[in-house]
């Protein structure tokens, strides 16, 4: 089982300590500190990585956890932010009730999708989600009820008026979110998901109840990515169907996978990486280098595919559990691939 | 009456690059268990290279040699991608395809720009016109190659050596193996069919609207899986019959539907609505689909 930091030795020794010590201060100095000090700090590329961090580990969940495959992941996102926004404009709730709403509806309309892998699994089950993912782009947020194609607006509350401000307000939620993955990992219901992963059968026959795990697994995703699409509304102040294409759901698919699923830091790390690489680039190499780190980005894709099953999450396995207070080793006998997602459709 | 027969109609002209793309897909699956998203971007690939090919060349040349680019391109996906990947998690190589496709549609945005480009058609204007409806050349095109196609593939399989060899690789690779089949060549062969099925697609769609990076994946993609799945996903018939019966769907629900009381004057894109509930019926009531044999 990969869950990290499941084998973490804790060897005690005080000149470790405080280089791990210095290594925790220099990444929180980047992340917390490194926005306030600089002039032209992009709180708003930083925000949205963020935000995709937060619906990758969403992705995470499912893929990961419970082996189920979303392509219709900017659907789910959609649903958090328009409802959310909805929430705010329509209904002149307050930004924490659209955020508490957001995430709710995340998890109904998850926990709806859970209803439909019950029955149908595997790929077919992704086949749905991608239909789905379109025809919430296409019907669903162009309803009247969302302002019939002209998007809502979804203006931030006062104390989160800055765009540096929101960015603090995103890294609490990831840290948030963080913490639920982390803790559900940890429980009954975390250990359940992974065994259904494994092979429902044999699941079913230690007494684990599949359906109303798997349903968990949805509703917990569900959380998360409406989470994210409550930030993703209030980052740019108004949410529209535009953006919410099939692009966005490959992408949050592949920086899932590449970023290696069940390891959620190697998600994160990598999930800020490609969102702010593309931006950095053009501000250094002009317009055209975002379609071509985008394109070498892929095919990177493939080549970690091939050669580094485990994803981002392996190759900086030994640092992250160096970090945790573990030995800075390679794993030996991780086999990712036969960890992988199963099941025939 | 007329307006009924004119929807029937549309429909099945709308139907046909569905079919087109589903028959790679389903090929696709149904040789190598691998759900291609990448099919529809050997189109617009396709697409491309005949229009940077039509500088030199008159546009039909430019077509033939476009669609040579995309059955190469899924000859090299089947080296570089699919045969290292053999083995791994089905979800990993689904993943690798659809980065491929990304990739091909950065390339494209990189090496072009996100202009619209004017992508001429074989031939120009209305075949003929029937029931008040014009039927450009370009759909009855389409509808020839999907008929070509669905014959050529009846043939090989049936009246073929190569066609069982490759249903054998598919269905019992490792004794298929022993008898001395290269189950490697198989899934080469199945690959380049694909692509010419996603190229030939390609070059057609491209001259009915404007082209643009990625936009056979953009427009067709995601009809095409659900006419490959409600077909039965191995099933090339199967294919061809959920890609018309997707493109009545829609023609149906876009000349009927557009009036639902409860939800306002107008439900947008209804169309969506009717085929995304139709993928789950066929899932739920039969899951191997209309005319799948295995489960």
């Amino acid at each position: 089982m990969a869950v990290a930091g499941a084998r973490v030795e804790q060897v005690v020794d005080l000149r470790g300590w405080l280089a791990r010590g210095a290594a925790w201060a220099a990444i929180a100095f980047v992340v917390l500190v490194l926005p306030l000090q600089l002039e032209q700090f992009h709180s708003q590329r930083w925000s949205l990585a963020v935000v995709y961090a937060v619906a990758a580990l969403s992705l995470n969940v499912l893929i990961g956890y419970a082996g189920q495959v979303s392509l219709g992941h900017q659907g789910f996102l959609g649903v958090g932010a328009f409802f959310s926004a909805y929430m705010v404009t329509s209904q002149d709730q307050t930004f924490w009730v659209a955020l508490v709403a957001g995430a709710l509806s995340g998890a109904v309309a998850s926990l709806l999708m859970g209803l439909v892998a019950l029955r149908v699994r595997g790929l077919y089950l992704a086949l749905v989600t991608l239909a789905y993912g379109r025809m919430a782009q296409e019907t669903l947020f162009n309803l009247p009820l969302f302002g019939s194609g002209a998007g809502v607006e979804a203006p931030r509350p006062e104390a989160f008026s800055t765009d540096r401000a929101f960015y603090y307000l995103a890294l609490i939620v990831l840290a948030g979110v963080l913490y639920a993955d982390w803790r559900f990992t940890r429980t009954k219901a975390g250990r359940a998901v992974n065994a259904i992963r494994e092979n429902e059968q044999v699941a079913a026959s230690y007494g684990i109840p599949v359906a109303r795990y798997k349903l968990l697994a949805f509703v917990l995703s569900g959380v998360f990515v409406g989470l994210a699409g409550t930030l993703y509304a209030f980052r740019i102040q108004r949410v529209d169907s535009q953006n919410l294409d099939f692009n966005l759901a490959l992408f949050l698919v592949i920086v899932t996978v590449v970023g290696g699923l069940r390891s959620r830091w190697g998600v994160v790390v990598w999930t800020a990486a490609f969102t702010l690489l593309p931006d950095y680039l053009s501000d250094r190499f002009g317009s055209d280098a975002p379609f071509i780190s985008l394109a070498a980005g892929a095919f990177l894709l493939v080549a970690i595919l091939v050669f580094f099953p485990g994803g981002i999450g392996q190759l900086i396995r030994p640092v992250t559990r160096w970090l945790s207070g573990g030995r800075f080793a390679r794993d030996e006998e991780e086999d990712y691939v036969e960890e992988g997602v199963r099941g025939r459709p | 009456m007329e307006e009924l027969l004119a929807t029937v109609m549309v429909g099945v002209l709308f139907g046909a690059p569905y079919s087109l793309l589903a028959l790679g897909i389903a090929l696709v699956y149904k040789g190598t268990r691998v759900f291609n998203f990448a099919q529809a971007e050997f189109g617009t690939v396709a697409a491309f290279a005949a229009y940077l090919f039509n500088d030199h060349v008159p546009i039909v040349g430019a077509m033939v040699l476009g669609v040579a680019v995309a059955v190469g391109m899924g000859l090299a996906m089947d080296r570089l991608v699919v045969q290292p990947l053999a083995g791994s998690p089905r979800v990993t190589v689904l993943v690798a395809t659809a980065a491929v496709a990304t990739g091909s549609i950065a390339l494209q945005l990189a090496i072009g720009d996100a202009s619209l480009r004017s992508y001429p058609p074989v031939v120009r204007g209305n075949a003929f016109v029937l029931f008040d409806v014009g039927v450009e050349w370009q759909r009855l095109l389409l509808l020839i190659a999907l008929g070509g196609m669905a014959f050529a593939l009846f043939v090989f399989f049936s009246r073929t050596a190569y066609g069982l060899a490759v249903l054998a690789a598919s269905q019992e690779p490792v004794a298929t193996d022993l008898v001395g089949i290269g189950t490697k060549r198989m899934s080469a062969l199945v690959w380049a069919m694909a692509g010419f099925a996603g190229g030939i697609t390609g070059v057609l769609v491209a001259g009915l609207a404007a082209l643009t990076p990625g936009h056979v994946t953009a427009e067709y993609l995601v009809f095409a899986f659900v006419a490959a799945v409600i077909g039965g996903m191995t099933s090339l018939p199967g294919a061809v019959v959920g890609g018309l019966v997707l493109g009545l769907l829609q023609s149906f629900s876009a000349n009927y539907l557009t009036d639902i009381g409860w939800v306002g004057d107008n439900v947008p894109s209804a169309s969506e609505v009717v085929v995304f509930a139709a993928l789950l019926v066929v899932l739920a009531v039969r899951p191997a689909g209309l005319l799948g044999r295995e489960t």
